[in-house]
């Protein structure tokens, strides 16, 4: 039973995905791109520990944890790449 | 059983609640609406899954991972969303017209802002702000 939920939560967040990307292609400005990139990350954290549900394997936790420490960094480096007006 | 039937409601919360942040970013009209629903909803939803993997093995080891990651996000979405917001009011991004109270708005008159303030964007993309 947990198995087939696992499978259905990993197409409804692939649908969530796919919506996330859709904002990250059109966002008008630099700064909507960065945060549907940070949602993005999100997501895919949340991804992984529906995998490791539905495989059963626990150590794709560990991957989860090195992804969400990667994505915020990243947001942090893009918005202060932003706010210094596109100068590192 | 028990068990599973826990793991399967947090596995599909947390769906729930990561769809309706994608929904949100997608249809919110102005940044700072879209960061709010990626943000908090998100957050919620990312935590949901993680306390369905904790719940799903079952041992103490991979519960605390679980801990471990939500706590970071706990932690980490309010600082990246803060710093983006802040980033992008500097660079020039204002609120939606419908928006009701602009308060770093009112804290910033007549002072010298501490970061440039530079129309980065390209040409193109700017005319889609009532997207």
């Amino acid at each position: 039973m947990t198995t087939s939920v696992a499978n259905l939560v990993m197409i409804l967040l692939g649908a969530a995905v796919l919506l996330t990307a859709f904002r990250l292609f059109r966002g008008p400005t630099f700064m909507d791109r960065v945060i549907a990139l940070d949602l993005l990350g999100s997501i895919v954290v949340g991804f992984i520990a529906v995998y490791a549900i539905a495989t059963n394997q626990a150590v794709f936790i560990r991957d989860a944890i090195v992804l969400a420490v990667v994505s915020f960094l990243g947001t942090v480096a893009f918005s202060y790449y932003a706010e210094r007006g596109g100068k590192p | 059983m028990i068990r599973d039937m826990i793991t399967c409601g947090l596995l599909l919360f947390g769906a729930l609640f990561a769809v309706t942040a994608a929904v949100g970013v997608v249809r919110f009209p102005d940044l700072f609406t879209r960061m709010h629903a990626a943000s908090k909803s998100g957050t919620l939803g990312v935590i949901s899954l993680a306390a369905a993997l904790g719940t799903h093995f079952g041992s103490a080891d991979i519960a605390i991972q679980a801990l471990l990651v939500s706590l970071f996000l706990l932690l980490t979405a309010p600082i990246g969303a803060h710093i983006a917001a802040r980033a992008a009011y500097l660079t020039g991004t204002r609120p939606w017209a419908g928006s009701v109270i602009d308060a770093l708005g009112d804290q910033l008159d007549g002072r010298k802002h501490t970061s440039p303030r530079t129309d980065q964007t390209d040409p193109d993309e700017t005319a889609d702000t009532s997207a």
